[in-house]
């Protein structure tokens, strides 16, 4: 079922190309995603109406992958709480789409007034590699995922005066995080999400206390390009199993240009690498085990061809997989000298 | 129970028997029945000092229980001349605790919340911002620490007590059992000055990184809400 509605997504996302240039006719049979040849910038969409078309998911896996197309194309207004290290925050949250870019925004409604902003568009689940036809992260991942993870379906329960379904995601190993998501029976939007570490102990939630009706967007939502991948010398040596090199460019401007960032997911969880040159002058974290919130970081201060660096392993993972990712990077032609 | 045997248990709870110390504790245990009770006690004592919430209660927690406890004699104070050998555990405890991991790490920062990334008042966020509910352990945390502000790093215990192993307890996955005295030392290489730069270095990665983790984990809202704010992630 997932193949056929993954060619039926490709399909439709040729019909919303062609529908932009007012042709009638919608793509039934085309299985390549189309792009609009005199159009500059060669934008893919993905057609949010299809969802409504879509039949009601059966599997774990189906719900999960359903589960991230609805997030990306509904438009909802809720209010909710977050569960964490810091105690109990409340926020209001937006979600829109203009002109295929997804806009989310969080206002905390207790403590200093802090807004979170977001824009973005649907993933890819990993660089282009020459290979023209990259699938979209969510019909990716979700298949991904069940390589790494064990998912099951748990009882029915209410959550935001909503009926939702639970789905159990536990990890086949100790090197990740499990989650645990309820999802709603109508729209299979994630209305609340439990952060699980690896002692089995509930470290974040998320959850809708109150969502307004959500509308199923009625356009298209971009699609990544494909991007080349990047060309730093460095990466990982190591990783867990089935963290993948990710198509995403991230910047601050808290950080000078020379702060390079690589990211890798297996679908759930995410590890950052930072690497930079030490230069006199610059801050730089003291070397160890860090940890803000619920995120941890391991930071390494090495020489490579002679040159001090610092390397930075992050994310919500257990602290031995960042030390191990830490210790274990790859740099090219240059060797990484005893510290 | 002899004064001898009560003193050698103290010392093998505390890692500091050696085995000559072992032997004669064994043996007396096999020849004084009270002492394996008063092994039992001990222990339970530990873990009620130390909030252990994995402590065995199915056995004796009855109603004189804690009576029992308060009556019992407490070794440390009868036994001031084994105060030398307190000097030990830690440094030795430590070296367990690398054993045990393989992994050295030189140094664990805790950063309590992200809240010192916002500009401005500081101080009134001292005030204003002493976390809800995050549970007995993070307040007793930040107490020690000295004050009650977000911003302030943590307990400098040389191994993470999650690396090596040490009990659950609370939310937190490192850091659970930071009131266990053998992982706690002094922070003597910086000042909190220091400890706020790098908390807010920090987070300028926890940003980036959190900006990553809104386009692939499938989930938005946490990643998003890890960011420090009050700024657009993503397309501009």
């Amino acid at each position: 079922m997932v193949s056929r509605r993954n060619a039926r997504c490709l399909a439709a996302l040729s019909g919303v190309l062609l529908l932009a240039y007012g042709a009638v006719a919608i793509a039934e049979t085309s299985a390549a995603i189309a792009e609009a040849a005199d159009e500059p910038t060669e934008t893919e969409h993905f057609d949010c109406r299809q969802l409504a078309e879509w039949e009601r998911p059966e599997s774990p896996v189906e719900w999960f992958e359903r589960s991230l197309w609805a997030g990306h194309c509904h438009v909802f207004q809720a209010r909710a709480v977050r569960i964490g290290i810091d105690g109990v925050r409340t926020l209001a949250l937006s979600r829109d789409i203009q002109d295929g870019v997804e806009r989310e925004v969080a206002r905390f409604l207790d403590g200093p007034p802090v807004f979170f902003e977001r824009r973005g568009h649907i993933g890819r689940m990993s660089w282009s590699n020459g290979d023209p036809e990259v699938p979209a992260s969510p019909a990716g991942m979700a298949r991904h995922i069940e390589q790494y993870y064990r998912l099951s379906m748990g009882s029915d329960e209410r959550i935001a005066n909503r009926s939702a379904v639970r789905l159990d995601i536990e990890p086949l190993d100790g090197l990740r995080f499990g989650h645990r998501l309820w999802l709603d029976e109508d729209t299979a939007l994630p209305l609340k999400r439990e952060l699980i570490d690896d002692r089995g102990r509930v470290v974040e939630t998320f959850q809708l206390t109150e969502l307004q009706p959500p509308q199923l967007y009625q356009g298209g939502v971009v699609l990544d390009a494909t991007p080349a991948p990047p060309q730093q010398a460095w990466g990982a040596g190591w990783l867990p199993n089935g963290f993948l090199d990710q198509p995403v460019d991230t910047q601050t401007d808290r950080h000078d240009p020379e702060v390079g960032h690589r990211i890798y997911s297996d679908g759930l969880s995410t590890l950052s690498l930072f690497v930079e040159p030490i230069e006199e002058g610059r801050e730089r974290l003291i070397p160890g085990l860090h940890r803000l919130g619920i995120s941890l970081a391991v930071v390494r201060h090495v020489a490579v061809g002679g040159r001090p660096m610092q390397v930075v392993a992050m994310g919500e993972l257990p602290p031995r997989v960042l030390a191990q990712v830490a210790e274990s990077l790859s740099w090219g032609e240059a060797s990484e000298a005893p510290e | 129970m002899s004064q001898n045997a009560r003193e050698s248990l103290s010392a093998l709870m505390d890692n500091e028997g050696d085995d000559l110390e072992l032997r004669r504790t064994l043996k007396s245990l096999e020849e004084q029945p009270d002492a394996a009770e008063a092994w039992r006690r001990y222990h339970l004592m530990r873990s009620v000092m130390r909030r252990d919430h994995d402590i065995d209660v199915s056995t004796d927690l009855s109603a004189g229980i804690m009576a029992r406890l308060h009556a019992e004699p407490v070794p440390e104070m009868e036994a001031p001349r084994i105060a030398p050998r307190r000097m030990q555990p830690f440094a030795r405890s430590a070296g367990i605790a690398a054993a045990v991991t393989l992994m050295v790490i030189t140094g664990v920062q805790f950063y309590n919340g992200t809240d010192f990334t916002r500009t401005g008042g500081e101080s009134e966020l001292a005030d204003n911002q002493v976390p809800a509910a995050a549970g007995q352990t993070q307040r007793n945390l930040v107490a020690q620490a000295g004050g009650g502000s977000q911003a302030t790093p943590v307990g400098m215990p040389l191994f993470s007590p999650a690396l090596s192993g040490g009990q659950a307890g609370g939310v937190m996955p490192v850091g659970a059992s930071f009131d266990n005295p053998l992982f706690m030392t002094p922070n003597p290489r910086q000042s909190r000055s220091t400890d706020q730069e790098q908390a807010r270095l920090l987070q300028s990665y926890l940003d980036r990184h959190s900006q990553g983790a809104t386009n692939l984990s499938g989930d938005v809202w946490m990643p998003l809400l890890r960011a420090s704010g009050n700024e657009t992630l993503g397309q501009r």
